[in-house]
């Protein structure tokens, strides 16, 4: 039986970040692994995923820290006030916890979408990672955004409401699937670009890529030219952050993966 | 305002998150969220956050918490189901905020699934003075199906079918993958070519519900319905009370109000700004009138 989750606050109490621990099954362990999550819906819709992927990295021995941004799930602030940077620094700070508070010698990283993006930059902050697994990352700010805009549209035009479109001149809508978009926000994300980064911060990385058109070849290659240890897994499975959480399958599969990968350490 | 993450109940295994002044808070009765569906104790669109910081400020205590299975909570090892153990896990809430902050009343509020733990508790316990039942959905328990085919067959059906397109992921017994519009059809109770199925709706169970909110508003429990225009709910509540909601609601300690333009979760900020208004006015109104003594 695995053993209960800690969950507590940590950082400064004005903007404490939520996390929940999971121990390593075999109780002491000098690795670690901290989970960054996606944005707004799709943050709700897979949260029951990292979950899972947690659990599983737990049984192999890792110490697992699950946490919440600066204005989203359980932490301080408000979704208006968030800052991309803010996020990334918050992600730097839950691998300096994973340290502190649980004597890891050895941190990974991994992400889903913008959280895998958040990894990556969490990762140069932190000066470097034993390992990296980025789960079909946003690499470009710019067609995230016409992905969740899309799906913000397609919303409202299936609403049984006719609700006022906001639009601000061309820069998308004001609100996103239940969530507000601010400007800055809207502009941070408009400038995230994965191509620019020179490397991976971590000595191996790890590329899953989850879409029926294997859409991350274009990733794949700016990594294998400029990192070395990259390992890449074609596993298509419904895209799990459009879906409702009350029939989202788990991708076991690709969470099995990750967590092999992981625990392979000496490659 | 602070916040503190816990674990509690018999296996200190259910997670959640108080909320409460900077003051004393345990003069007021706390209230205590409930999960919606299986969306984890943040609610939808983080609303359950956004509630409990807002009624933090206006001095009560909170609690959101993940029954076991549900968001960071483990799953329970025994075999009591959900309709049992959701009401003596949100026992075991109530105990905790009694044990730590000394308070001996409690204000309960749910989003769909959360509205019927709610009511279910408030029947069960008499420390429950208050329900915020909002979208309540499946107070008639294993009829889901039967539920929505009759529920078509209502004078919104138009509008009801609509939603159903628009909802169908969120239907658990609909949504079994590549559903097409006329699976749609058949599941709510209508032939492909759209005309209805004869099917009546004999359910004892609803009488029970009805009887159960009946005995609440005798006992003077304060009873907040809440429904997003045109949801489904609305519909379930005007069956069990077979069309006399008004007559519910005329009751003192009931209101029923409707918030417009918003779908079941509340997606629209504007929407979900109606609803915590409506919400933090109603609670502090009957908080009131309760250290008053004006109600129980």
């Amino acid at each position: 039986m695995a053993a209960n989750i800690e969950a507590f606050f940590f950082g400064d109490p004005a903007t404490q970040l939520f996390a929940c621990h999971h121990p390593p099954s075999d109780g002491v362990s000098e690795y670690g692994v901290v989970l960054c999550y996606p944005m707004g819906h799709e943050y709700l819709r897979t949260h029951r995923l990292y979950r899972f992927l947690a659990r599983r990295l737990a049984a192999a021995g890792f110490h697992v820290l699950r946490f919440d941004y600066f204005g989203t799930g359980d932490s301080a602030g408000e979704f208006e006030e968030a800052r991309l940077a803010q996020w990334v620094g918050d992600a730097a700070a839950a691998m300096a916890e994973l340290r502190r508070r649980f004597l890891v010698r050895h941190v990974y990283a991994a992400g889903l979408r913008l959280g895998a993006a958040v990894a990556w930059l969490a990762g140069v902050e932190h000066s470097g990672l034993d390992g990296l697994a980025l789960w079909d990352p946003v690499s470009s700010g710019p067609e995230y955004l016409d992905d969740i805009i899309a799906h913000e549209n397609e919303r409202r035009q299936a609403s049984a409401h006719r609700e006022a479109g906001g639009d601000r001149g061309g820069r998308g809508p004001q609100e996103i699937v239940g969530y507000p978009m601010t400007d800055a926000m809207y502009g941070d994300l408009s400038a995230l670009d994965l191509f620019g980064l020179s490397r991976v911060p971590a000595s191996r990385a790890f590329l899953v890529d989850s879409s029926d058109e294997s859409i991350q070849e274009k990733l794949r290659a700016h990594l294998e030219g400029t990192t070395t240890g990259v390992r890449y897994e074609h596993i298509p499975h419904p895209k799990t952050w459009t879906q409702d959480p009350y029939k989202t399958v788990v991708p076991s599969k690709i969470i099995d993966t990750v967590a092999r990968w992981m625990s392979d350490r000496e490659r | 305002m602070r916040e503190e993450a816990i674990l509690f109940g018999a296996s200190q295994s259910l997670v959640g998150v108080v909320t409460e002044p900077a003051e004393n808070g345990k003069e007021r009765p706390a209230v205590i969220l409930l999960n919606s569906g299986i969306i984890h104790r943040v609610g939808p669109n983080r609303l359950y956050v956004t509630l409990a910081r807002r009624l933090a400020r206006a001095g009560f205590v909170v609690l959101r918490y993940d029954h076991s299975g549900i968001g960071d909570s483990a799953i329970r090892r025994d075999s009591l189901p959900f309709e049992k153990s959701s009401v003596q896990e949100t026992q075991e809430a109530m105990e905790y905020l009694a044990t730590t902050r000394g308070v001996n009343r409690f204000l309960l509020a749910g989003i769909c699934t959360g509205a019927v733990v709610a009511y279910h508790t408030a029947r069960a316990d008499q420390r429950v003075v208050g329900v915020v039942l909002i979208n309540g959905q499946g107070y008639i328990p294993e009829s889901e199906a039967e539920v929505h085919a009759y529920l078509a067959t209502r004078h919104r059906r138009r509008y009801y079918l609509a939603r159903a397109l628009y909802n169908l992921q969120s239907w658990r017994r609909l949504a079994t993958g590549r559903v097409g519009y006329g699976d749609i059809l058949g599941a709510l109770g209508f032939r492909r070519d759209g005309r209805r199925r004869e099917k009546d709706l004999p359910n004892p169970k609803a009488g029970e519900v009805a009887a159960g909110f009946r005995s609440l508003a005798d006992c003077g429990t304060e009873m907040l319905f809440l429904y997003s225009t045109g949801d489904p709910g609305i519909e379930e509540l005007d069956l069990i009370l077979k069309g006399k909601v008004a007559d519910l609601s005329a009751r003192e300690t009931v209101q029923y109000r409707v918030v417009e333009k918003a779908d079941h979760m509340f997606t629209a900020l504007a929407s979900q700004e109606e609803l915590l208004e409506s919400t933090v006015d109603w609670l502090q109104d009957i908080t009131s009138r309760i250290l008053q003594g004006r109600t129980r």
